[in-house]
């Protein structure tokens, strides 16, 4: 397995400290005792590996294990606390002044796995609020947010993100982070229907004020789907966020459904690779005869490689002129729905001319080049 | 305040959770954090529960009976600064019995060395969340920061 930084699958020094945060007994004592040895406190935390430590301290405390780290690994916990709860005070007040404008709202990711799943305010540190509205009502959404003095970021994306990408981020003057999705997912997006993920939403109170999230099926779904791909940061938190969501007793995996997700999105092999880890690694209650199914999906040539660039590039910028072509095929290719070699390379020359703002194929060609032809020179 | 007067906390305006022995709580409103601990947090987890904050003195007192003056000028003083930070309001319906004897044992075990509980206030959340909790903390951890720690004579 690839362990580049940024990579989804985790360092040695990471898998080390999700197990101090995720196990029980010895195996947590035994990993917390190696991560310590391997990683300078004082010098190496970087932001994933920060990220869990809320979550490492609350599994440590919950053991009455006894560390000369626990106080500061306290002060962790009670800040992200505080924080996490500012950002949720804030996304009720998002949502109420939607709803009450006719809005249908999801709350998606950090938020709704808090409050639904870890049913913790501090062990899931997150930096902004994800929320899902109804395509049709994404323009309205968007008005009313500005309304609301929200402040769109990159507006010149809106259109090209309405036709084939899933978001837009808002800001206000505090700075906090809105996304706003119309889809959850980029991948096979076309193939959305108006009722997948809203039909089986339940409901979610956030700050006291009523709204949906996924269930949780669909979040373990999302979680595997957006974890797996390259992030500078690593994001090794669909770990935690995954284990979490397939231990939830009250609220089981429905894996009928998660198949037909599976399926129906082209994700096999992100599902396949995710649970064939958690349950090697941590045991993760995964029935044999589902791993059994998702091994006998049938996967396309175009959706290894689309697979096989998540993995590798992901969300990086890329660097060459080579890594460009295939990043900007691979992003085409993970959100259409078209099927049949032609259909989907037609639909890349018009994704190609939309995202050029209609300059012909070839025009964008000589452009790239000369751009090529520069930097070498 | 009346001792008879019930009270509760002022969700969802307030938010709080007790861990360690400690009971952390944030105004949404203001953004500012507080901290209570040892016997503080103990009366909060009761009042909380209860509503009822005359029976913490009537326990606390049972147990110290040589500084019951002490012991009622003390908790009084502390419910009414959670009140006027408004922590706590008046309650406005009947709160249901939690397991009162399992909070009233809890309760008992601070009377014995009873120190008059505090309230620890932070108000500058903005600065708050800019402190690393790492590097700039003392050995108490966030939201103790360092220099702080130096300021004290």
């Amino acid at each position: 397995m690839n362990h580049l930084s940024g990579n989804p699958f985790p360092s040695e020094k990471h898998e080390l400290l999700l197990k101090a945060s995720l196990l029980k007994g010895e195996a947590m004592m035994s990993a917390f005792q190696k991560w310590k040895v391997l990683v300078d406190f004082e010098k190496d935390i970087e932001y994933a590996s920060f990220r869990t430590l809320p979550l490492l301290y609350f599994n440590l405390h919950n053991q009455e294990a006894h560390d000369d780290l626990m106080p500061r690994l306290k002060g962790i916990y009670r800040k992200s606390w505080s924080k996490n709860h500012l950002l949720f005070f804030k996304a009720g007040e998002v949502i109420s002044y939607l709803q009450n404008s006719g809005i249908l709202v999801i709350i998606m990711k950090g938020i709704a796995l808090s409050i639904l799943v870890y049913q913790n305010h501090s062990i899931r540190p997150m930096a902004d609020i994800d929320i899902l509205v109804p395509f049709p009502q994404a323009l309205k959404t968007i008005g009313l947010l500005k309304d609301a003095g929200w402040i769109m970021q990159n507006p010149h994306y809106l259109e090209f993100n309405l036709k084939y990408g899933r978001s837009i981020t808002f800001v206000d003057h505090e700075k906090t982070e809105l996304d706003v999705h119309w889809h959850p997912i980029f991948e096979a997006h076309g193939d959305i229907s108006e009722t997948d993920f809203w039909d089986k939403a339940i409901p979610l109170q956030v700050a006291g004020i009523q709204t949906l999230s996924f269930c949780t099926t669909d979040l373990f779904f999302h979680t595997i789907v957006h974890g797996l791909r390259y992030n500078p940061e690593p994001p090794i938190r669909w770990i935690a966020d995954g284990l979490a969501l397939l231990k939830c007793s009250e609220l089981p995996v429905d894996w009928e459904r998660l198949l037909h997700h599976t399926q129906k999105f082209k994700v096999a092999l992100y599902m396949k690779d995710a649970l064939n880890y958690l349950v090697r690694e941590f045991n993760a209650p995964v029935p044999a005869s589902f791993l059994a199914e998702i091994e006998k999906l049938k996967v396309k040539r175009i959706d290894k490689l689309i697979f096989g660039h998540a993995q590798k590039h992901g969300d990086k910028n890329p660097e060459t002129f080579i890594e460009k072509i295939i990043t900007v095929y691979a992003a085409y290719m993970r959100q259409t729905n078209k099927n049949g070699f032609l259909a989907r390379h037609i639909g890349f020359v018009k994704y190609l001319r939309f995202r050029n703002q209609g300059k012909s194929f070839f025009r964008i060609l000589l452009y790239q080049l000369s751009l090529l032809f520069k930097t070498r020179h | 305040m009346e001792l008879s007067e019930r009270l509760m906390v002022n969700t969802p305006n307030v938010v709080h959770e007790t861990i360690d022995g400690e009971t952390i709580l944030l105004d949404l409103k203001t953004g500012s954090y507080f901290s209570l601990d040892g016997s503080g947090a103990v009366i909060w987890e009761f009042i909380d529960k209860t509503g009822d904050w005359q029976q913490v003195i009537g326990v606390l007192s049972a147990g110290n009976p040589d500084k019951s003056a002490l012991v009622s000028a003390s908790v009084t003083g502390f419910v009414e600064e959670l009140v006027k930070e408004g922590l706590l309001v008046k309650a406005n319906h009947e709160i249901p019995a939690g397991d009162e004897r399992l909070l009233m044992s809890q309760l008992a075990e601070f009377a014995g060395e009873f120190k008059p509980p505090l309230v620890n206030k932070y108000t500058d959340m903005q600065d708050l969340l800019l402190l690393d909790p790492i590097h700039e903390v003392d050995e108490k951890g966030w939201p103790e920061s360092k220099s702080a720690e130096q300021e004290k004579p």
